[in-house]
């Protein structure tokens, strides 16, 4: 050994010698606690941050849904793919990761269900062809068709003659930033790789797997059910014999029996079918009203940015700047986007405002809020902050009203034990209970 | 590397056994760091705690840049930094508590025992100025390698490889005839 090793070494068994390690173990169980305690109420302080930000969850249309929940479930397929590692001896998954080693695209048919409405939808995915990263896909339903190459997408509603156009699925605003998710999970290798499992797995909670036949084949397969958060649900099986995924279901908080009818049946599951490149192509309608996302993308970045810092103010208890701040996003950008972000701002300056503990001030910009973008998704948010607002002011009959809208828009738009319905709730039994 | 990504990714939802295990995977690394920088097994487990306490804080919106151990080995090298700066201030007499006293410098003829031997390495780490000190625990027993520390600290990698050079020479001539070859 060299004089620096030899040295280094020394210091190793120096150091870990004299530091009291033995002493560390009593240490462990305060640091985990005190820890544990201080994530959860950040965890709670974001939360409760993020729910008054409408600007993700107003664009969670029942379209959006729909198109994430496919992606989920192809995500599922993809992970099933090369869960090498989890296979107990009876699923041998192992073979499961040799049987789609050759798999270079799925197709998945089934249905969407939104609010007992089924929607049958057909969803194509192969990895992108030019060897850039991403996926090709396709996803086609009654109301809409999704086409994505690579980072390029294309999202067309039939009803309206409208297309949308996206030059980066993964910087864009809107819905197809859903898609972001599944990127994040590709990004690791376009296709199917272990590591995809492993994202999988790890984010996953309550994994189990049970044996038995499938009632629609009769064959020996595995049943797997497990969840992402708390509203997220997933139950697919996986042939014994072919090792290959042939059925999934995708529950949300709009199916919140495990039983009953999911969000998202994915009945049949093609592997190897022979795409050709026309279905990953799309031939803009005539006539059709274009909307092309290239060209409003660098203002979007701007209003994005601007729109971060004001949130970043917001939750570092900055209420004046974040409250500036959004108010430039309002000027600035008043329609951009059908005018989410700047219903976004004001709604949020009306929550900086009672911070601030200026409940009348909070009150004049949601209404305002309403006044302007009240047609927008999501403003039942807005309508729970008013009845804090005029809370604050001792304006019960007010706050009622409010708390009352907020449950009456949100009525099968919203998970009805989350936020805003749950605290709408909450707060009218508080009112009525004083 | 992998794994702590997706760690951090529960983490950031809420998932306090992503924060357990974040824990248990880097603490024998970050004690044996914060040991290395401070004296007194207090001192340590507070400057630990509070490292642990304020990463906590950051759930739900917290960035990975660089790897996790890396950035929890730097915070606690910042925070027992701090800890020697606010001694300072306090006064000398209390720095003494919590720096173990400058190297002694041997006798080149006397033999001494493991235990001796480790005290005195201990004590003429600390006796370096404290960049090499931060360099050469982070590299050695943080793990860590230069370019970590240079991208965690912010500071060029030829600055940090040189601290640990000087940092390493200097406990070579401290340390003078107790390093076999």
């Amino acid at each position: 050994m060299n004089r620096p090793k030899r040295i280094q070494s020394l210091i190793k068994v120096a150091c870990r010698k004299g530091s009291g390690e033995s002493d560390w173990t009593s240490a462990d169980e305060r640091i985990v606690s005190d820890a544990s305690t201080v994530m959860r109420q950040a965890c709670t302080h974001n939360q409760r941050v993020t729910r008054v930000c409408i600007w993700r969850t107003i664009m969670k249309n029942r379209r959006t849904r729909l198109a994430t929940a496919a992606a989920l479930a192809a995500a599922v397929v993809l992970s099933v793919a090369v869960m090498d590692w989890l296979a107990p001896p009876a699923w041998a998954i192992g073979q499961t990761v040799n049987a789609l080693k050759g798999v270079r695209s799925i197709v998945i048919r089934g249905v969407g269900y939104d609010n007992g409405t089924a929607d049958p939808f057909t969803l194509s995915i192969r990895p992108s062809q030019d060897g850039a990263e991403g996926l090709d896909m396709r996803v086609e339903c009654q109301e809409q068709l999704i086409v994505v190459q690579g980072k390029k997408a294309w999202v067309y509603w039939p009803d309206k003659n409208v297309v949308n156009i996206y030059d980066d699925v993964t910087t864009s605003y809107g819905m197809m930033r859903d898609l972001k998710w599944w990127y994040d999970l590709a990004a690791l290798n376009p296709w199917v790789t272990g590591k995809i499992l492993a994202a999988t797995k790890h984010i996953a909670k309550d994994w189990e797997e049970a044996y038995g036949q499938d009632e629609r084949t009769g064959r020996d397969s595995v049943f797997v059910t497990c969840a992402y958060g708390s509203e997220s649900r997933f139950w697919f099986v996986c042939d014994l014999e072919t090792k290959l995924i042939v059925e999934a279901k995708y529950w949300n908080w709009s199916s919140p029996d495990p039983e009953g009818q999911p969000a998202c049946h994915a009945t049949s599951f093609a592997y190897n079918e022979d795409l050709n490149d026309a279905v990953f192509e799309f031939q803009i309608p005539e006539d059709a009203k274009i909307v092309d996302k290239a060209k409003t993308r660098k203002v979007e970045q701007e209003a994005r940015v601007l729109s971060d810092r004001a949130e970043r103010l917001f939750m570092e208890g900055k209420y004046a700047a974040s409250i500036d701040t959004y108010q430039q996003v309002y000027d600035r950008f008043p329609d951009l986007t059908d005018g989410v972000p700047a219903s976004t701002a004001l709604c949020m300056m009306g929550s900086a405002y009672r911070m601030l503990g200026k409940p009348q001030k909070a009150i004049e910009v949601l209404r305002k809020q309403l006044a302007e973008y009240g047609h927008l998704e999501g403003c039942e948010s807005t309508h729970y902050s008013l009845g804090l607002a005029y809370m604050d002011m001792g304006e019960k009959e007010e706050a009622l009203k409010a708390f009352e809208r907020c449950l009456a828009m949100g009525e099968g738009r919203r998970d009805p034990e989350g936020f805003p319905l749950k605290n709408a709730r909450d707060a009218i039994a508080q009112l009525k209970g004083e | 590397m992998f794994e702590d990504r997706l760690l951090v990714r529960r983490f950031n939802a809420g998932d306090t056994q992503a924060l357990r295990r974040i824990y248990e995977k880097y603490r024998s690394d970050l004690f044996h760091v914060a040991g290395a920088l401070l004296n007194g097994p207090a001192v340590v487990e507070d400057v630990v705690h509070d490292v642990f306490v304020a990463f906590a804080s950051q759930a739900g919106h917290f960035e990975l840049k660089g790897s996790l151990k890396g950035y929890l080995a730097i915070c606690v090298a910042n925070r027992a930094r701090n800890v020697i700066r606010q001694a300072r201030q306090i006064g000398p007499e209390r720095l003494a508590e919590r720096r173990p006293e400058p190297a002694r410098q041997p006798d080149s003829s006397e033999l001494v025992s493991d235990a001796e031997l480790h005290q005195r390495v201990r004590a003429a780490l600390a006796g370096l100025a404290p960049e090499q000190h931060q360099a050469i625990v982070l590299h050695v027993l943080g793990s860590l390698r230069f370019r970590e520390i240079a991208r965690q600290t912010g500071e060029p990698i030829n600055t940090v490889k040189s601290r640990y050079r000087y940092g390493i020479a200097k406990l070579r001539s401290l340390l003078d005839g107790q390093v076999e070859p």
